[in-house]
């Protein structure tokens, strides 16, 4: 559909020169920007989400040990991502969690999220650039969530650049995943 | 009133249906809440100090650094006004100048949410205030950021307060 704005000027005016060093559309451009308004800038103020370096976030994950790595990431799924989950979708199901990580995948711009299925496997694999310890964090995050929260038993793997966790989908759970 | 023009988008319809909400529940018009996005947008993404920042919850940031000494935490800050945020401001644009600097000090706190950046004069004295609410080590972090980011244009002593809210940096004209 269409729809017609008032724009200020200088924004209008950047957005031309953005589109232009890009190589794509102004539309393409505002279409991004108004959809990361409604899927996830409000959300992310609401729920204590800030911006920082990945420079400085590597910096200071190094200080900390794999276990407490690991217990960060448990942290972070129980008190920060089922909150927002909940937010955002009503409830904690394997659909919602699998549709928020995808959403954090593209808007938090730390990981590149792979879902993958084989009969009753699945496969979610975290790609990143971050090391070992954001390996182990992001497994502590999946096991409050899948373990501890939808009581779905998950098998992790991971390396310096990947977090796998895979499961068995459960009989009483296939809505949508 | 800014000067302003319209312009007419291709938009999907969910999009439109949950901008149209927000507008709504914001007691704004369309137009409004479209613009402060797009702002937003272009704002954050030209900057150069910002480009390619990652979203984190608080609470992550307020446990990670917990773990630093004190010292630790000024020290990294330090590094961060050093080698991230001045090389970053340059980068932008070369000819340097403390007001540049301090726009992206108020765009990186504005946009990134985790400090509220200001800077007063009064009597010739300069008055730098950066407060946040992550903890009495992310106020080390500021203070070390904003002491070498001032150290590059001033040269002269400067007067550091902490808190666990906030850090002040004073220096006269």
């Amino acid at each position: 559909m269409t729809r017609t704005l008032r724009l200020d000027d200088d924004v209008d005016e950047a957005l031309e020169k953005l589109a232009q060093e890009r190589g794509e559309s102004v539309n393409a451009i505002v279409g991004r920007a108004l959809r990361k308004l409604v899927e996830w800038d409000r959300l992310a103020g609401s729920a204590g989400l800030v911006l920082i370096s990945p420079v400085t976030l590597a910096k200071l994950m190094e200080s900390q040990s794999q276990e407490q790595a690991r217990a960060l990431g448990e942290f972070v799924g129980d008190d920060v991502w089922k909150p927002i989950i909940i937010s955002r979708f009503g409830e904690v199901t394997l659909d919602s969690v699998l549709r928020s990580i995808e959403l954090i995948g593209r808007y938090m711009g730390r990981f590149n999220f792979i879902y993958s299925t084989e009969g009753t496997k699945r496969l979610i694999t975290i790609r990143h650039s971050g090391g070992l310890n954001w390996s182990n964090f992001y497994v502590g995050a999946a096991t409050s969530l899948f373990s501890g929260v939808l009581g779905v038993e998950i098998r992790p793997t991971l390396t310096e650049e990947l977090a796998s966790i895979e499961y068995e989908m459960p009989e009483d759970k296939t809505r949508g995943a | 009133m800014k000067p302003s023009r319209a312009r007419t988008f291709r938009v999907d319809a969910d999009v439109d249906d949950a901008i149209v909400k927000l507008a709504r529940e914001d007691r704004s018009s369309v137009s409004q809440v479209a613009n402060k996005a797009l702002r937003r947008y272009v704002e954050w993404d030209r900057a150069p100090t910002t480009s390619g920042f990652v979203s984190v919850p608080s609470m992550l940031l307020v446990k990670l650094m917990a773990e630093l000494k004190e010292e630790r935490a000024r020290e990294l800050g330090r590094w961060a006004g050093k080698q991230l945020f001045l090389p970053n401001v340059k980068a932008g644009n070369p000819t340097m100048s403390l007001e540049r600097a301090e726009d992206n000090m108020r765009m990186l706190g504005d946009y990134g949410r985790r400090f509220t950046f200001d800077h007063g004069v009064e009597g010739g004295k300069h008055v730098f205030t950066i407060g946040q609410k992550l903890g009495r080590n992310w106020s080390e972090y500021y203070a070390g950021s904003l002491e070498s980011i001032l150290e590059n244009f001033l040269g002269k002593p400067m007067k550091v307060t902490v808190s666990d809210n906030m850090c002040v940096v004073e220096f006269r004209e």
